[in-house]
């Protein structure tokens, strides 16, 4: 049961901007009087101006386009990889109860917690990244290509067969068309997954990308321009979050 | 056959067998990375140990605390979001926008602010916490509210605090239910990150301890352990959301 914007969308947009207006002069007004210590928090005018910088002078790019990188190759894996594997555990009832329980499993717990075991087999590096980047965005495409195809009603496909379709066009030219808008969906969910789990890693352990550029600053006290870089990451993310709902 | 073999437990058992083999036939995986049974000797090692025991209950006070916190924002958020209208439709976009993007960048913000200790850890467990409670219960209460149910309740003349203990309070637990088996694992995450960074005590620091003193087989078995307790919490939480679901959710599509 959706209710529909019942308030007109100005007086939301309107209460939006307010909103963060005031949350911005709040934060200047607690730095600025001292009550908020300037190791714990930057004013507002001096974040945005770091933000500012950070883009001006583009010290932002190089570190925006390693993580772009390993972003992109990150999803075309577990985009193949998930595809393929949902396709599996659809299809042979046996490789689903086989592995099935254990991607539930997996799915329940913090799935950073194998970032480590990454480092020691995979060496520091962008190769652990995008490892902890895969592991993450693997297991929601996989459950979701699977709950995909099978919500496809079955009439489709005997249709297909009855209409002397061989196997793979069967799939290829009517399973999956049919399934395509939720495996669309699926396959978004899985790129912020990997988009949370590149970052992390890049964080954690400092390897490169938008996530040691954060961690750099907090490291060498930089507290304006740490907080300028987590609204630029924050901000690019939500950025492609809502442009890719959007093609969608 | 008379007994039905599970296929999972096949799945694992050939993974192990495959670890160990490799442990006879590389010096890597037997000497550093360790073989499924001298991990085997590690866990039961570190089960055994007390300061395990301490780190564990570093991170279960850590885990209630930010889920409490959690709880509190998140409810407090849904109650606004799930009545009036300008709220829901003013936060909203925040809040699933929220839920996708890095929180980690966070991280050394809440260090800055909340310090290195326990409290950072449970301020960043309930920034990852609060957003499914918030918004998953403001969706039941929103479908609750726009139901029958509450226009039946009306028509039979209770009143609104009738309405809310008789109505909306019941047809709401299920959704609640569901709310804190995901925030229980999300905010488990934020506590875990959070101690995996810069901590002095907790799983998650343990975990990352190991891994910079290269015990590796030490390190896997705190992999297992985290990953066990995770995995127990939600066996757990999701055998209590059936069970409500079943009783209390009558009629409503989860």
């Amino acid at each position: 049961m959706e209710t529909r914007f019942k308030k007109p969308r100005r007086l939301v947009l309107a209460t939006q901007i307010v909103s963060i207006v005031a949350l911005l002069g709040l934060v200047e007004v607690l730095t600025r009087s001292g009550v908020v210590s300037p190791f714990a928090l930057a004013p507002s005018s001096e974040i945005i101006a770091s933000l500012v910088d950070l883009i001006r002078d583009g010290t932002v790019l190089p570190p925006l386009i390693e993580t772009l990188v390993q972003v992109v190759l990150t999803f075309l894996a577990v985009a193949t990889a998930g595809l393929i594997t949902g396709f599996c555990f659809w299809r042979w009832n046996l490789v689903r109860r086989a592995f099935e329980p254990l991607m539930l499993a997996f799915y329940a717990i913090p799935g950073v917690i194998f970032y480590p075991v990454l480092l020691v087999v995979l060496g520091i590096g962008p190769t652990s990244v995008m490892g902890l980047g895969f592991l993450l965005g693997i297991t929601p495409v996989v459950l979701g290509v699977r709950d995909a195809l099978g919500a496809v009603d079955p009439v489709l496909s005997r249709t297909a067969a009855i209409l002397g379709a061989s196997p793979l066009a069967k799939y290829l030219k009517v399973v999956f068309p049919a399934a395509l808008p939720a495996v669309g969906g699926t396959l978004r969910l899985g790129f912020s997954y990997v988009v949370i789990g590149i970052i992390a890693g890049q964080f954690l352990v400092s390897t490169g990308g938008l996530g040691k550029l954060v961690a750099d600053y907090y490291d060498r006290f930089q507290v304006a321009s740490m907080y300028g870089a987590a609204a630029f990451v924050i901000l690019v993310a939500a950025f492609i979050n809502v442009f890719l709902e959007k093609l969608r | 056959m008379k007994f039905k073999i599970s296929p999972v437990l096949v799945v694992i058992l050939v993974w192990i067998g495959i670890w160990q083999a490799f442990g006879a036939w590389s010096w890597l995986v037997r000497d550093i990375i360790g073989t499924p049974s001298s991990v085997a000797r590690e866990v039961v090692g570190v089960l055994s140990s007390p300061t395990t025991w301490y780190h564990v209950g570093v991170s279960a006070l850590e885990l209630v605390l930010g889920l409490a916190l959690a709880l509190l924002i998140g409810l407090g958020l849904s109650l606004g979001l799930g009545t009036e209208e300008l709220v829901h439709d003013v936060l909203e976009p925040f809040l699933v926008v929220g839920n996708t993007v890095p929180k980690i960048v966070l991280l050394p913000a809440f260090l800055m602010l909340f310090g290195t200790g326990y409290e950072s850890k449970v301020a960043f467990g309930a920034l990852h916490g609060m957003l499914p409670i918030a918004v998953i219960v403001s969706n039941g209460v929103r479908q609750v509210l726009a139901s029958d149910q509450v226009r039946a309740a009306a028509v039979l003349n209770a009143t609104r605090t009738q309405v809310i203990s008789y109505v909306l309070l019941p047809a709401v637990l299920p959704y609640l239910v569901t709310a804190l088996r995901l925030a229980v694992s999300l905010t488990l995450l934020g506590v875990v990150l959070g101690e995996m960074y810069v901590a002095r005590a907790g799983l998650g620091y343990m975990l990352m301890r190991w891994y910079v003193q290269l015990q590796i087989p030490k390190m896997l078995s705190a992999v297992l352990l985290i990953g066990g307790l995770a995995f127990v919490f939600d066996v757990f939480l999701r055998r209590l959301e059936a069970g409500v679901w079943q009783k209390h959710g009558f009629g409503q599509e989860k």
